[in-house]
């Protein structure tokens, strides 16, 4: 509250200025005056009719928050907090920036190539073309995965013991999902198939499938559908370019084909992920 | 000492945190991130907030702050974005709340507005802020704020015809 008398205004004084209508002279007084008149401010509130229609409205929406995903991400800001990952804070404000854009146009579609039938690849192809990929452009889902990947061990899947059967009937559950034929997913070369399963992030099928290599190291494929792209909305297609992450000691390798985005992870080199990357490429025919 | 009530306060406001960045940006994985980063950055700050103060207000400035620098660094504003806005709120909605027509008449319409004024519409009218403290929020002087409530309120008026007389009375003389 000032320390001045405030200065009166009228009724009709106030509901024209919160139409719109006041002159340049009265709206300028009644602005300087509500920097600090209270009770200014509350009559001007009181006489504003829209309050009792706009708010109920926003109550559907604040239903709609992604109440998990949001307690999950803080859960994570809470958890990691130390010198060395405040350190890289700035890149992470930096990666919000390129989330967003990539949120408003800005990123980059490919069509997603249809599905041919499978066709393991005896040795491993050429790897595509691997761009280092700045901590900036790290999607968060694959931070999500990072998330948990960790926590696997050679031990999970012998303790789990599940059988053939059950692991490819999980498969062929996550493929429906992904729109895909993925049993050549369960003979990759160099690696040993445990198991798949479906999983969710943000209400989208996220797939896993999970593999040891020849030293017992963990290395998972997964698979996330993304909303398909309005009509019309869809860039054109573009080659499948492989980037790199490393999330602590996890080495990640990532594409997109449009709208799935597929990412390699494991302790194992980035080398040896960016040829898993090519086998799965390869098995699931993407272009 | 850092204030533990940063950390503990945080979790109970995430929704509405979610909801003003929707507001904000007008994407709902770009509104995910934008709560993140604004968590990220309240408890790298915990020790500047005061605890007799709003936790919810101060954390929803700090939200708007990264959103006006790193957007407007980036420069990746396209155009308004209301086409965005007005289909992320009424995204989802339709599908899995029970809402009438006068609730998704009103979010399309709010989603139509320009950011600046969707922003101060959501605290003012739905957070319901004083004009004073959604001002400091914006970090805008107050009569600005009200600059951008009137003009919304005109344009919400407008399109949601508030105000006019029902069609079958416009009729009336036939």
């Amino acid at each position: 509250m000032s320390d001045s008398a405030p200065r009166s205004f009228t009724d009709a004084e106030l509901k024209a200025y919160l139409a719109g209508e006041a002159g340049d002279d009265l709206r300028a007084r009644i602005d300087e005056a509500l920097e600090t008149d209270n009770t200014l401010a509350m009559r001007l509130a009181a006489l504003d009719d829209l309050a009792p229609l706009i708010g109920p409205a926003f109550e559907a929406v604040l239903a709609q928050a992604p109440a998990a995903e949001l307690q999950w991400r803080l859960k994570g800001l809470l958890t990691r907090r130390h010198p060395s990952w405040w350190a890289s804070r700035r890149t992470a404000m930096a990666a919000m920036a390129a989330s967003i854009a990539a949120a408003f146009g800005l990123g980059q579609y490919t069509a997603r190539a249809p599905v041919a039938p499978p066709a393991p690849a005896p040795t491993p192809p050429p790897a595509p073309p691997t761009t280092p990929a700045p901590a900036a452009a790290r999607p968060a889902w694959i931070e999500a995965v990072a998330a948990y990947v960790r926590l696997y061990s050679a031990e999970t899947f012998k303790l789990a013991n599940l059988s053939a059967a059950n692991r490819m009937a999980t498969l062929s559950a996550l493929g429906e999902k992904t729109g895909q034929n993925l049993a050549p997913l369960a003979t990759l070369p160099g690696l040993r198939f445990q198991r798949a399963e479906v999983l969710q992030l943000r209400g989208r099928p996220l797939g896993q499938i999970a593999y040891l290599d020849a030293q017992d190291q963990v290395v998972m494929v997964c698979i996330l559908v993304r909303p398909t792209p309005p009509e019309g909305k869809a860039p054109p297609a573009a080659p499948i370019a492989l980037k790199e992450e490393t999330i602590d000691d996890l080495r990640v390798v990532h594409w997109d084909v449009q709208p799935l985005g597929y990412l390699v992870i494991g302790r194992t080199d980035v080398q040896a992920l960016r040829g898993y990357a090519s086998q799965v490429i390869a098995a699931l025919s993407l272009k | 000492m850092p204030s533990p009530s940063v950390r503990d306060g945080l979790s109970a406001i995430l929704p509405r945190l979610w909801r003003f960045a929707l507001v904000l940006c007008g994407d709902r994985e770009a509104a995910n991130d934008l709560v993140q980063a604004a968590c990220a950055r309240a408890l790298e700050r915990e020790n500047q907030y005061q605890p007799d103060t709003r936790l919810d207000h101060w954390v929803f400035a700090i939200l708007a702050s990264l959103w006006k620098n790193q957007l407007r660094a980036a420069s990746v504003r396209r155009g308004h974005g209301n086409v965005d806005a007005e289909q992320a709120l009424v995204a989802d909605i339709v599908e899995t709340v029970e809402t009438d027509i006068l609730t998704r008449q009103v979010l399309s319409a709010v989603g139509r507005l320009p950011e600046p004024q969707r922003s101060a519409v959501l605290l003012v009218y739905v957070e319901g802020l004083s004009y004073k403290e959604a001002a400091d929020i914006l970090q805008i002087p107050v009569g600005t704020l009200m600059s951008r409530l009137v003009a919304a309120k005109g344009a919400l008026r407008s399109d949601l015809r508030i105000g006019e007389a029902p069609d079958s009375e416009k009729g009336g003389a036939q």
